[in-house]
């Protein structure tokens, strides 16, 4: 799939960083409850690196980070997660949509047997079958999995700012997006601290401050969540990819023809 | 159908008392509505004094997060200003843009057009029952003037010709008698004139109904009424002027009697409510904002609210029946004023499920109620130097943490555990590490950015 990327090519690393940290700032000096979306992947890794900076620098707490737990994580990415937080000493929130991981049947789940509220989040995208795979390949399967876990700790922790590491270069449907969006449902901001950073600047940025890096992105794969829905882009590791000539998200089901618009309407990254 | 809404808060009222909780005072019109609703058993208030848990109802916001509360150095002085400058969430401003004509009525100061509570009412009565009262202080301390007793003072202004005054003394004193017989305490706080004027009222439907009833605020006895409530309760905190049994004997039974009061003016409430065929159509809340200390045994024994999170404070009573008087299925946790908000909202939309609990919930104060430093300073409580230390020591940042059965409270000046229980009773520290643990965990992801020690 091929489109135009919007790509902030004219600024340099070191400027990015500055208007990351300026974003930061005013994120944590405006908001009462900020977390950190993180998967252990590349991109929030550099967020919560940012953030770390920057509380330590100013004798502020660490935010807890958000891990979306969805059922079909590596095992790497769960003990990079566990290794991390304890180092760095921070806090993790284990967001699962525990109704839906229960009601598991043969790698499908049947939407009668979910609760009403998940009943509800599955009429609300439009599906109508009476049962969807357990993947994160669907739109359905992305929603409840992610999206409602996501939510539902949103409210249970009254989370008022949700720090992203999503990037302009990543998707067309993520093209648009600002620093600080505010939500509706349920209310919160979303914070998103390297918008302007390219595939690229997230390697960079990463060698520089020598940070943890995902053990699968040296097997070439170059965008990480699901061990059934990512696939290798390429043999190489993902820093020596081409970066700019190939799709970065191409190993992922989200990005088909416009299911990313759809999650994102609903709530997601 | 939209559906209509009354809100009742019974000001200070601790849920233990109750019979409906296993209390001592009988409530037959409140159990009447418990019977056709839901009887929550474990609210707690989010806050521990009227406006923190007031804005909390109306916000749905803890009071970190709607940022009306008190502090170390100013304490109630500056809550008006914030409640002026508060400028969020507020759900009788999106009844009012449903189309709902919304009522209000309240005794209580901090809820009064001087903090522009009246905002998006169509009709909002302010009833200044602590005018009343000090009228009658006033009256029976002026009245020592003429003469050591009654009979005294009355033959004194008859012989000097001030019939005028006499006849002011007569009416007041004539009146209290009046309102002691009736109600068993000598303080008026107006509840009969709020449910007066709603018998009255003819109703815009569909219509939200705010009432906060004083019945049970202190005063409740009469030993109160000569002195500065602030110096009899700080002074007997500090040891200065303890306040002893007999007196707390008193403010007990006042407070019973001021409750069983109360129950009455909701009974006339719900009579009237039947007789319309109001009543089945409507979602009714029964609430309070915080309770009240009376002395309890604790590490400080405290008369008043404000200033701890005890369970006597913090402990609250809700009572819903819903629309229809349909019996929800409650799910199992703790409820927080916070979520009334949401209650209505989704019963307006026609939604009546369990909004109210939540596994785990919070409640928090940031300092002493009242600016003790200008209390010491001019001498209404007895003069202290080391006042700052005073106020670390006694009345620090607090936040408590309700979850399975257990409550922590943690002083937020240096992390320690002020309070642990199990089901209300003490439970040991270092029997339940992993609680403790969890517990904490959840206190420090609530401060969220606020400096406090977990």
């Amino acid at each position: 799939m091929e489109y135009n990327k919007r790509v902030e090519g004219g600024l340099s690393l070191n400027a990015k960083e500055d208007i990351a940290r300026v974003v930061i700032r005013d994120a944590l000096e405006r908001y009462k409850r900020p977390f950190v979306v993180w998967s252990a992947g590349k991109d929030s890794m550099v967020v919560l690196h940012l953030i770390k900076s920057y509380v330590e620098k100013n004798n502020m707490e660490m935010p807890p980070a958000l891990f979306i737990d969805h059922g079909q994580h590596y095992d790497e990415t769960l003990e990079l997660i566990e290794k991390i937080s304890r180092e760095w000493n921070f806090k993790v929130i284990y967001a699962r949509n525990e109704d839906a991981l229960n009601k598991v049947k043969d790698g499908k789940i049947y939407v009668k047997d979910l609760d009403e509220e998940n009943q509800r989040e599955v009429r609300k995208i439009g599906f109508l079958e009476d049962y969807f795979e357990y993947s994160l390949d669907t739109d359905v399967g992305n929603h409840v999995l992610k999206t409602v876990a996501m939510n539902n700790a949103i409210k249970r922790y009254r989370i008022d700012a949700l720090f992203t590491g999503i990037r302009w270069d990543e998707n067309p449907a993520r093209s648009w997006e600002v620093f600080i969006s505010p939500r509706e449902e349920p209310p919160h901001v979303r914070v998103h601290p390297i918008l302007p950073f390219t595939e690229r600047n997230v390697w960079e940025y990463t060698f520089k401050y020598n940070l943890p890096v995902h053990p699968l992105y040296k097997q070439g794969y170059r965008s990480i969540d699901g061990k059934y829905d990512s696939k290798k882009t390429s043999d190489k590791p993902a820093w020596e990819q081409d970066l700019e000539h190939t799709y970065e998200r191409a190993g992922r089901s989200q990005d088909k023809e416009g299911m990313m618009e759809k999650l994102r309407r609903f709530g997601y990254m | 159908m939209d559906v209509n809404v009354f809100l009742i808060v019974i000001d200070t009222l601790r849920r233990d008392v109750m019979s409906l909780y296993g209390g001592d005072t009988d409530t037959p019109f409140i159990n009447e509505i418990a019977r056709d609703g839901v009887l929550f058993e474990n609210a707690v208030s989010s806050g521990n004094w009227t406006p923190t848990s007031h804005m909390s109802i109306f916000s749905g916001l803890y009071p970190g997060e709607h940022g009306v509360h008190e502090n170390y150095d100013e304490g109630d002085e500056v809550i008006f200003k914030k409640m002026l400058e508060y400028d969020g969430h507020w759900f009788v401003k999106d009844l009012y843009k449903r189309g709902y004509s919304n009522i209000g009525y309240s005794t209580n100061p901090w809820l009064s057009p001087s903090s522009m509570f009246d905002l998006y009412y169509s009709s909002f009565t302010f009833f200044s029952s602590e005018y009343l009262t000090e009228r009658e202080m006033e009256a029976v301390r002026d009245y020592k003037k003429y003469g050591k007793n009654r009979i005294d003072a009355t033959e004194y202004l008859l012989l000097h010709g001030k019939f005028k005054e006499f006849s002011h003394y007569y009416h007041t004193f004539r009146w209290m008698l009046k309102k002691k017989r009736e109600y068993g305490y000598p303080f008026y706080k107006a509840s009969d004139i709020i449910i007066d004027n709603i018998l009255n009222s003819s109703f815009n439907e569909p219509f939200f109904t705010f009432i906060n009833f004083m019945e049970v605020h202190e005063p409740s006895s009469s030993w109160e009424l000569d002195t500065d409530d602030r110096k009899i309760k700080y002074n007997d905190l500090f040891g200065f002027d303890v306040i002893d049994d007999r007196k707390i004997k008193d403010v007990k039974e006042g407070y019973r009697k001021s409750l069983k009061n109360v129950d009455y003016e909701i009974g006339r409430l719900v009579n009237f409510l039947k007789k319309k065929k109001m009543y089945d159509s409507s979602l009714i809340i029964i609430t309070s904002d915080h309770g009240q200390a009376m002395k309890e045994q604790r590490k400080i024994p405290f008369y008043g609210h404000g200033n701890f999170l005890y369970d006597e404070i913090i402990e609250i009573p809700l009572i819903v029946k819903y629309p229809g008087n349909v019996k929800i299925k409650r799910k199992s946790g703790y409820q927080s004023l916070v979520n009334i908000k949401k209650l209505i909202e989704n019963a307006v939309d026609g939604n009546n499920e369990d909004v109210l609990t939540e596994e785990t919930v919070f409640s928090e104060m940031f300092g002493p109620i009242h600016n003790l430093k200008r209390l010491s300073d001019e001498g209404i409580i007895k003069k202290m130097d080391n006042i700052y230390e005073k106020i670390i020591e006694y009345f620090p940042k607090r936040k408590a943490v309700y979850s399975k059965g257990f409550k922590l409270v943690i002083n937020g000046e240096n992390g320690e555990v002020e309070e642990f229980t199990f089901h209300g009773k003490k439970a040991n520290v270092s029997e339940h590490p992993n609680v403790i643990k969890n517990l904490r965990d959840e206190i420090s992801i609530f401060r969220g950015n606020e400096k406090f020690v977990v």
